[in-house]
């Protein structure tokens, strides 16, 4: 049984779902199917404030050793040019996250560029909702000669074109699974980048961890490469 | 008999070389797990009603585990009436579903009269699209207006799932197809309020895989039967199966 990491959940109280996001909800889905880490986020971090947010992930994370803390920073609020990003990776978070259709900033936005190359200078991966056309084409233009490993999440079939031509020119441009869901999605971004460069995401506890699961399982990869998928990338890219 | 998924187009996918023939269709169902799959011409909602159904009528023809739902579009009620002439009466077809020139608006009642009218005599079902709220309302006024036509809501209305459902607890003759978000949430919710006798199971493949789908009711918490209703049942039962199935037996 191969080891599997979830680099997409989140837990917390989401007023635009149509429920709440429970750890225990989280923590039961994983037990259920055996993913061995969650790289989590709390909600508070993307719809109210990131400083909160971030505390209730690290307390989170205390608790239950299976989920690893991932922060977030809205670039809207963010005021100083303190060492928030090099405290971060002190405090143990493993990724930072960025919402801007959720929390309605351009890619194109001084603060953010800031902060992304911030996140690149700390050496932590930097995961980004690219979920609609162009957006995936801005943050490199935004991001310029960007040296750290950035993770689109978001990507559906719509964007899937987008993603892998920039993917095929930035080496250091990973995809996220949980918008890999129309038929042979998977398989063609295997083809045409390498699992190497795919992490699965599973969305949970919102969406149910076995659509992203039977996604990965139904896509034919080699067995090595379904291991690297679905864990190996992970614990690689994000040093666990 | 085995899954059902009542909801998948032929054409157009959205990854190149899926599901663009009949061997591709029948070999993706077979490794999901599929035994049956109806299928939406993908041709007849976006190019010719007419052209696109006869293309369903022929992939299917014959086929034990490919049917059909036929595409009619409310602004081409003349090749869409045709179509439902010439196809609705053979058994492959199992239903009717309206589409019109933006996927994302509601059909309305009065668009979609003179058609209704046409395929009323069949007896089949109707599949109507519900991307959101506002569709359900719609489709809780045709639904209203003709109580015979069992209709079966595509998508369960979108991120307004839990709307959907209550809507569909007060109307008898909607059936909600699982298709739309995946969320947790949903197909318990579903089940709560108006059992598990009135959802049937749908994927939208090849835009939403069918295994994606079937995840959602793996993780549901549902019991067997409920999921058995879901997976197979319900469809077998609305599309007069069942019946065949216990005549075969019957015979044997």
């Amino acid at each position: 049984m191969p080891e599997i990491i979830d680099i997409n959940t989140m837990f917390g109280p989401l007023p635009i779902a149509p429920s709440d996001l429970s750890i225990e909800g989280l923590l039961s889905q994983m037990r259920r199917h055996q993913i061995s880490l969650s790289c989590t986020i709390s909600t508070i971090g993307l719809q109210l404030d990131h400083n909160s947010g971030n505390a209730a992930t690290r307390a989170a994370a205390a608790e239950s050793k299976e989920l690893i803390p991932v922060a977030t920073i809205n670039p809207l609020r963010y005021m100083s040019n303190d060492d928030t990003i090099s405290s971060l990776k002190t405090n143990g978070f493993k990724m930072v996250r960025f919402f801007p259709r959720m929390q309605g900033w351009p890619i194109q936005f001084a603060p953010f560029v800031m902060l992304g190359h911030g996140v690149a200078t700390a050496n932590l991966p930097l995961m980004i909702e690219t979920g609609v056309p162009g957006a995936a084409t801005e943050l490199l233009n935004a991001l310029g000669d960007y040296a750290g490993a950035i993770i689109l999440t978001g990507v559906d079939s719509q964007v899937l074109a987008e993603a892998l031509v920039l993917m095929t020119r930035h080496a250091n441009i990973y995809l996220e699974t949980s918008g890999l869901i129309a038929t042979g999605a998977i398989a063609l971004a295997a083809s045409q980048v390498g699992t190497e460069r795919l992490l699965f995401g599973s969305g949970a506890p919102m969406r149910p961890v076995a659509c992203g699961l039977n996604l990965v399982r139904a896509a034919g990869l080699a067995a090595e490469d379904e291991v690297a998928l679905l864990g190996g990338n992970a614990r690689r890219l994000l040093k666990l | 008999m085995g899954t059902i998924d009542i909801h998948g187009y032929f054409g157009n996918s959205p990854i190149p070389g899926q599901a663009a023939n009949r061997a591709q269709v029948s070999d993706l169902l077979k490794a999901r797990g599929v035994e049956r799959a109806c299928l939406f011409s993908a041709h007849a909602i976006s190019v010719d009603p007419l052209a696109g159904n006869r293309m369903i009528s022929a992939i299917t023809d014959s086929s034990d585990s490919l049917y059909g739902v036929l595409v009619a579009h409310t602004n081409r009620p003349e090749p869409s009436i045709q179509a439902i002439r010439e196809m609705m009466g053979s058994r492959q077809f199992v239903g009717l579903a309206l589409t019109s020139a933006e996927p994302d608006r509601s059909i309305s009642r009065s668009s979609a009269e003179d058609i209704l009218q046409a395929h009323r005599r069949y007896g089949k079902p109707l599949f109507l699209y519900a991307p959101h709220f506002q569709a359900v309302r719609q489709i809780a006024e045709i639904a209203t207006a003709y109580p015979m036509l069992r209709i079966v809501v595509l998508g369960m209305g979108g991120n307004d799932w839990r709307q959907a459902a209550e809507v569909a607890h007060r109307i008898t003759n909607l059936y909600l197809e699982t298709s739309g978000v995946l969320d947790c949430s949903k197909i318990p919710y579903a089940v709560s309020q108006l059992g598990a006798h009135r959802i049937l199971f749908g994927s939208g493949f090849p835009h939403t895989d069918t295994v994606a789908a079937m995840g959602l009711i793996e993780d549901s918490g549902l019991s067997e039967a409920d999921r058995k209703q879901i997976l197979s049942l319900n469809a077998q039962k609305l599309f007069g199966w069942s019946e065949a199935v216990r005549e075969e037996g019957e015979t044997s």
